[in-house]
């Protein structure tokens, strides 16, 4: 027995090492316990994670969905507008129907018709006579055309819807004067003969021009001046602009709107 | 040499009694921690058998072990390198060779332990041919 023993430890240090060991099992048996809580608790806190990616989901797909019914509406209402643009183009023709008659009006198109053409030339022949028989009386402005005749036939001729002269078109604001020897209507110096062009009721026309103080003194004047009526007289569009430097639209007192 | 066993049990009924748990960032810590516990353990049980057991060297290795495992995997964490698997590997590899010298000591003691009964046997039947 001693001989055998003395290969081992005593009994009480043996007793002591097996202390020792079992103190450390109790340790590892406590942080095993801890260490497999705390990964059950992970797993645990995954299967959260995924609780709360499926939530997720589930609420991403919902706002998906959602979307897609927004989708869904805006397409509804993209044809919706598309049918009231196709109502509004009906709009739009009217207010292009508007705006050309506005153009026809204000002279900014060509235009064509019935009426009557308007030809006067200075009187060379009468005044070459003249010039030849009492040369101390002669004045040669009285056998020319001037401004004032073209103005006073143009202004008197109101039943006229478009006039031109020598292919120049006459609106509200033209100018028909003279600058030096020249006639200058709009900003175009114009030289006889005179070719006055008006379109509307061809009758009336001839009326006015007949019933004009100032053709009556040009034909007194013997100024060759003839009229004739024509069913298809073209006169051209208004190329200057209008100048609104100064005026703006009117509107009312705005204390009206306010309330 | 059931005692550390029975620790162990009581261990894991006082863990499971202990609602004491660690963040779970340090989870893995733990069980390396727990690994290298184990392997400390198993080696104190080997040098029991083998006869060189000493109290300090296991308390201070099964400590510190424990510590520097938890290091590394948290070192590696830190610089995205798996390290906690070279303590996995190292201690893995010698929980199994420690139980298998546990094997080999506890057979082998098994076996002296017989041939020292059958000589004392022997001797007594030799006394007894004495008397």
């Amino acid at each position: 027995m001693e001989k055998s023993n003395s290969r081992h430890t005593p009994n009480h240090i043996r007793m002591k090492n097996v202390l020792y060991l079992s103190a450390l099992a109790l340790l590892l048996g406590v942080m095993i316990i801890i260490a497999a809580r705390t990964n059950m608790a992970q797993l645990a806190q995954i299967d959260n994670n995924n609780q709360e990616l499926i939530d997720y989901i589930e609420k991403q797909e919902a706002e998906s969905a959602e979307l897609e019914q927004k989708i869904v509406n805006i397409r509804q209402n993209i044809e919706n507008i598309h049918k009231e643009s196709a109502e509004s183009e009906s709009m739009l023709n009217i207010l292009n129907d508007s705006l050309a008659k506005i153009n026809l009006v204000a002279g900014y198109t060509p235009v064509s018709g019935p009426g009557i053409v308007v030809t006067l030339d200075d009187n060379s022949a009468g005044a070459e006579l003249a010039k030849k028989n009492n040369p101390v009386t002669y004045n040669a402005e009285n056998f020319i055309v001037h401004d004032k005749d073209l103005l006073y036939l143009v202004k008197a001729l109101t039943n006229a819807e478009a006039i031109s002269i020598n292919g120049i078109r006459i609106i509200d604001s033209s100018s028909i004067r003279c600058v030096g020897t020249v006639i200058m209507v709009n900003s175009t110096r114009i030289a006889p003969p005179y070719e006055i062009s008006f379109i509307g009721n061809g009758d009336a026309l001839m009326e006015q021009l007949q019933a004009s103080g100032r053709y009556i003194a040009l034909v007194y004047k013997e100024i060759p001046i003839n009229a004739v009526k024509a069913d298809n007289i073209v006169i051209p569009a208004y190329t200057g602009t209008y100048s609104t430097n100064y005026m703006q639209v009117y509107r009312e007192n705005r204390t009206t709107e306010t309330e | 040499m059931w005692l550390p066993i029975l620790g162990l049990i009581i261990g894991l009924l006082l863990g499971s009694l202990l609602t004491f748990s660690i963040p779970i960032a340090y989870s893995s810590y733990l069980a390396i921690a727990v690994l290298a516990g184990m392997d400390s353990l198993l080696g104190g049980w080997r040098a029991v058998l083998e006869n060189k057991f000493d109290g300090m060297i296991l308390i201070s290795g099964f400590f510190l072990n424990a510590v520097i495992a938890a290091f590394l995997a948290f070192f590696g964490d830190m610089v995205g390198l798996d390290l906690y698997l070279a303590a996995v590997i190292a201690f893995g590899i010698r929980i199994f060779s420690n139980i298998g010298a546990i094997r080999h000591g506890a057979i082998l003691r098994h076996r002296r332990k017989k041939l020292e009964k059958a000589k004392q046997l022997a001797e007594r039947e030799g006394a007894d041919d004495d008397q």
